[in-house]
């Protein structure tokens, strides 16, 4: 993986800025994503996330299981406003 | 870990860390801060990141003359933490506007106004429905007028809070993640130690800065700390070209808002647009307990309650990305608890920042770093003690 390439593309930020934020300390996708933004572009992680996960475990030796995945935030997808509510009460 | 510290401060929020960080600008650098889980992971890295320095929310008793004081010193701070610390913090101060949907709340708040104006607060001031729709063009054509508000601003909250710890860290503070405090032992009337799963510090300070989580360290020595978890839930919209410049709050967010307590949900819009082109959405908070899920009805309300000001949020069809919820840190009069508390020498509360602990921010972390340090701080906090209650 070439490390000036999107990982989070939603976000656009690259393994370099993941890394980055990996030697600073972060430890969970939560942590990573409080550094970076990574996560919370319009796919909410879903592209980006496993990504980040094996970075951390390369970076750190942690194995994934024991890397904290981040708190999953609905909606899945994203939904029009249209779709729930605005209209003039 | 260490066996002793002079100060060890329980959680790594807003309060904590900046209680930590003007501590260490005074010299005292044998410092501890414990957090449960990691840096800003509870209010202070998950808020709506409006920093208004002086917020409608403040009140106009005497002590809102102490938090315009903090607040404007917050602000200040944040925009030198901004220019000078080497990270973008996103630090912009871009103003607020108040907006008053009829004459009858734009008439309510000139009284309020002329009170900041004698306040010293002097380019607070309300404006015309011409100005408003020049600054926002976007907005709802019916709205009256609003107060402006040129000295708020906003901050990137999340990256704010790991730029803190890494400043701190780097001036010898030492934090521990993943590391609560479980228990505090006390001995002839004055604070001892904190226990933690991975040993034991001695301290001769003990700073409860566990945002909704103080009543609980509270216990650890049997003092009673009225604080309770108001959930409020956000929703996030897709990265779009601005169509609002200001953060927005809605009067009725000032005038319906029953602060004591007394009702058990809120609607009260208020939105923040970030650097990057998502909106921050605010607008259904509640007494539920812990419970840190989203209502499917504020997934309803909050998107009507924001088209009623924003109305291109839906014709537009704007989308929403995320939803989230975290607890505003409650008090029962919507004000802080900050100070040494009576019978028990060397425990020092910093929390029940409600809404507003982003806003006072930097300006608590400095009052109780010179209570500690001085035994009084520059400014009055004796309106914030927690005997108040008693
Ligand atoms: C959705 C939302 C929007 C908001 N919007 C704004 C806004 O726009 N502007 C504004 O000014 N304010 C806003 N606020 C309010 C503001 O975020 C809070 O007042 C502030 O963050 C509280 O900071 P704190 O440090 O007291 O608490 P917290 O940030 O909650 O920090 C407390 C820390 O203590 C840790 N902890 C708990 N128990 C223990 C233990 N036993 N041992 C060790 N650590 C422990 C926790 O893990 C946590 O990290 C908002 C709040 C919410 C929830
Ligand atoms: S790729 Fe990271 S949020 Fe979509």
């Amino acid at each position: 993986m070439t490390e000036d390439a999107y990982i989070c593309r939603c976000e656009e930020i690259t393994g370099d800025e993941i890394m980055a934020a990996i030697r600073q300390g972060a430890r969970s996708i939560d942590a990573v994503k409080r550094r970076t933004s990574a996560c919370m572009g319009l796919c909410q992680g879903r592209s980006c996330e496993r990504l980040i996960v094996r970075l951390i475990s390369q970076e750190t030796g942690l194995p994934i299981p024991d890397i904290a995945l981040m708190t999953r935030r609905p909606p899945v997808r994203p939904i029009p406003i249209s779709a729930l509510g605005g209209e003039r009460t | 870990m260490e066996k002793e510290a002079e100060v060890v401060i329980i959680g790594a929020g807003i309060a904590g860390l900046t209680t930590a960080y003007y501590l260490a600008q005074l010299g005292k650098k044998d410092v501890v801060v414990l957090e449960k889980r990691e840096i800003g992971c509870m209010a202070s890295g998950t808020n709506a990141a409006l920093v208004s320095a002086v917020s409608p929310a403040y009140g106009t008793g005497p002590e809102s003359d102490s938090m315009i004081k903090m607040g404007l010193f917050a602000n200040d701070e944040y925009e030198r933490f901004h220019n000078q610390w080497g990270y973008d913090l996103e630090f912009e101060r871009c103003g607020s506007l108040v907006l008053t949907e009829t004459e009858e709340l734009f008439e309510k708040r000139k009284s309020y106004v002329d009170l900041r104006h004698k306040q010293g607060v002097t380019s607070i001031r309300l404006i015309h429905r011409d100005e408003l729709f020049e600054l926002e063009p976007n907005l709802a054509p019916d709205l009256y007028g609003a107060e402006f508000r040129p000295f708020a601003g906003h901050i990137m909250v999340m990256y704010f809070m790991c730029a803190l710890g890494d400043k701190l860290r780097e001036s010898g503070i030492r934090i521990y993640e993943y590391t609560p405090a479980i228990a505090i032992k006390t001995e002839g009337g004055r604070v001892k130690s904190v226990v933690t799963p991975q040993g034991e510090i001695k301290a001769k300070y003990v700073v409860n800065a566990a945002g909704i989580a103080a009543p609980s360290i509270g216990e650890m020595v049997g003092i009673k700390i009225p604080i309770d978890p108001n959930r409020e839930q956000m929703l996030v919209t897709e990265e779009m070209p601005r169509i609002i410049s200001h953060p927005l709050l809605s009067a009725s967010y000032f005038t319906d808002l029953d602060r004591t307590g007394g009702v058990n949900e809120t609607k009260a819009f208020a939105c923040n647009p970030q650097k990057k082109g998502n909106i921050l959405l605010v607008g259904v908070n509640d007494f539920v307990g812990e419970d840190r899920r989203i209502s499917l009805r504020a997934f309803y309300a909050v998107p009507e309650l924001a088209s009623r000001y924003i109305p291109m949020l839906k014709t537009q069809n704007v989308h929403i990305i995320r939803g989230y919820a975290n607890f505003y840190v409650h008090t029962p009069d919507s004000m802080p608890i900050m100070g040494k508390v009576d019978g028990l020498e060397g425990f020092i509360i910093v929390g029940g920042l409600c809404d507003i602990g982003m806003t006072l921010g930097a300006g608590v972390g400095k009052c109780i770093a010179e209570l500690i340090y001085y035994g009084e701080s520059s400014i009055p906090i004796q309106y914030f003690s927690l005997s108040r209650f008693n």
